[in-house]
């Protein structure tokens, strides 16, 4: 059963879907155990597959016995295992912090099941990213993310049936974009699947399709990339409970962000291939676009809104990393995607603690948070830090080696932006720990749940191990997800015309 | 016919394009107003058909061409077609409940101004 290890991880959350949807209509009891042993389960066969790809390197395998380019293939990297775990943490922490919500506020057992199956769906969906190497399977783990997206929101709510018909709507529409993509490179390639692309790619060298190809890819990804930005989805972040925005933003984006790294980085990467002008003017213009949300997020008076800007922000950073291209760039992005996924959940997730139903959050109820709730004031204070890049978090390495990057590189703009953008966070920084320490007289008096605390410390938790660890992170799961050229692989010393080359 | 190679040769690798110049230049029509209607409309279940038609004409871009592999045809467009087609009949019966949703709750599938934006 261990060398079919890679398709029980995938199709573990499609499978517990139906069972965990009929659940719901039988026993909310039995509905919560059953999800207990599917996210159980999930950590043993993540665990096996961990120890299987250190050990052995990445894991290819081949749907149903087919091979590629004709079957689909399944790669599993030890950075992808690695993700994964993080995501199936922050599944498992949504569900354990809206267990108060289901059981305290909703007592609606049918909607709790529907809801347990939605988040289940939208992780096999987001494995499905990591995982899977072929451009439609993509496309349609990209359809099933968006529904279950949307089946999650409405659940969470009654009253946002309208912004989630939105977000599945556009959302379907860029996807569309996907297949289109898929056409050209297929009509140029023959193959649908990643790596066979890359090498057919560089047999046909049309750097015309790469171009387009590129271009449809981004422009699928647009609507997922975006959410929650509130100049779009303002009411939807209002009226969403906070588990459902934390688990949305943090884990939806940031696996599409990784999708693009592998199409960008491994199948289009055309050597030889330059951009034309105007593609590197949109590209440099897309980053102070991202960085500006910075700035709208700190002129926000509601916490929630202020953490739907900057989940949206961030981005910025990872691309700044694709721009660079260089090692200690992707480096960068690939540890600030890391930090990112635990940020932006942390952060929504404290702005449950802080309101009791979904409405307006404003600020002043974060003023002396730190002396009130003093494990919820030193989380926000951690998750701050590491958005801020304040050593030892695991920001601070992700936005260090990002600035490396830009040195190497001699890029001056892209080191400005991430030096601006850095001091300006800083000063925003040292106004929130005034705000949450300095008040004598605290305005969330309520103490919050142990469920919500929990995955709180958890995620807090994860951003300092990461930042401690990161040479460990690196070494062992960013470096082997690096395109080959980046990789300290040792070159074997060949006799070359009779001479020993060192 | 007005056979077009996108691809490596007849022989070799690659996509052919077996419908007409019309044909194609018609589909591609359909996707441009769609997409121009997409955005367009002013009601969901006008948007919901710009989109489905958008969708119906990728299909049928994979449907007018046939794929050769080491000069064999193979069916992997047709293929392709197909499975985007159940898909999206699937897509389009959800968009559906959900509209249905936003039916019950309004009253009226009409686009409120700046719905989804900041209230004034």
């Amino acid at each position: 059963m261990k060398e079919h290890l890679p398709i029980l991880i995938l199709t573990l959350p499609f499978v517990a879907v139906p069972f965990i949807a009929g659940l719901s209509f039988t026993s909310t009891w039995m509905n919560r155990l059953f999800v207990l042993i599917v996210f159980t389960a999930g950590w043993v066969f993540g665990w096996e597959t961990l120890e299987g790809v250190l050990s052995n390197g990445s894991w290819f395998y081949n749907l149903g016995g087919w091979a590629t380019p004709w079957g689909i293939e399944l790669v599993l990297t030890p950075f992808t295992i690695f993700l994964t775990g993080w995501i199936w943490l922050i599944g498992m922490s949504t569900w354990f912090y809206g267990l108060p919500y289901w059981i305290l506020q909703r007592k609606e057992s049918v909607k709790e099941g529907l809801f347990n199956a939605f988040l289940f769906l939208l992780l096999g969906s987001v494995l499905g990213f990591l995982f899977l190497r072929d451009l439609l399977s993509l496309y349609f783990c990209l359809e099933t993310a968006l529904a279950a997206a949307t089946g999650l929101i409405v659940v969470g709510q009654a009253k946002n049936w309208r912004d989630g018909f939105y977000l599945f709507l556009w959302g379907s529409a860029g996807a569309s974009l996907l297949l289109l993509s898929a056409f050209f490179l297929y009509a140029s390639t023959g193959t649908l699947n990643l790596d066979d692309l890359l090498s057919q790619i560089f047999i046909s060298k049309n750097a015309a399709v790469v171009l387009t190809a590129g271009l449809l890819s981004i422009l699928a990804f647009v609507v997922p990339l975006i959410f929650p930005l509130p100049a779009f989805f303002f009411r939807l972040v209002s009226q969403t409970p906070s588990f459902v925005m934390g688990l949305l933003s943090s884990i939806l984006a940031r696996s599409l962000v990784y999708v693009l790294f592998i199409l960008l980085f491994f199948t289009l990467n055309l050597p030889g291939f330059h951009q034309p002008f105007w593609v590197l003017g949109l590209e440099y213009l897309l980053i102070p676009l991202l960085f500006w949300n910075f700035v709208l997020a700190f002129r926000q008076n509601d916490f929630q809104q202020l953490t739907a800007f900057i989940s949206v922000a961030q981005l910025g950073f990872l691309f700044v990393g694709f721009l660079l291209g260089n090692k200690s760039a992707l480096t960068g992005s690939l540890l600030e995607l890391l930090n990112q996924l635990l940020i932006v959940a942390g952060l929504f997730f404290i702005a449950g603690t802080l309101r009791a139903t979904p409405g307006v959050l404003p600020l002043s109820r974060l003023a002396g948070l730190g002396r009130q709730r003093p494990w919820t004031g030193l989380a926000l204070v951690v998750f701050a830090a590491s958005l801020v890049g304040i050593p030892p978090t695991c920001g601070s390495l992700g936005k260090w080696y990002l600035i490396q990057g830009a040195l190497e590189r001699n890029n001056w703009i892209l080191f400005a932006l991430v030096a601006a953008i850095v001091l300006f966070n800083f000063f925003y920084f040292a106004k929130l720990i005034v705000l949450i320490y300095e008040h004598q007289n605290a305005a969330a008096t309520e103490s919050s749940s142990i469920a919500s605390k929990i995955p709180i410390l958890i995620l807090a938790s994860g951003i300092m191990m990461l930042g401690v660890f990161h040479q460990t992170v690196i070494d062992r799961f960013i470096e082997p997800a690096l395109p080959k050229a980046f990789q300290n692989i040792s070159i074997p010393n060949v006799p070359f015309l009779g001479k020993q080359v060192e | 016919m007005g056979l077009e190679n996108l691809g490596f040769g007849k022989e070799e690798n690659g996509l052919i394009l077996n419908t007409l110049l019309i044909v194609r230049i018609l589909i591609l029509l359909m996707a441009l107003i769609a997409f121009y209607r997409l955005f367009a409309s002013t009601h969901l279940a006008k948007k919901i058909t710009a989109w489905a038609v958008f969708q119906v004409s990728i299909v049928l871009l994979w449907l007018s061409a046939s794929s050769h592999y080491h000069g064999q045809e193979n069916p992997i467009p047709q293929v392709v077609a197909f499975l985007i087609g159940i898909f999206s009949i699937g897509i389009l019966g959800i968009m559906l409940i959900f509209a249905l949703g936003v039916l019950r709750r309004q009253g009226s599938l009409q686009i409120e101004n700046n719905d989804t934006k900041r209230p004034a």
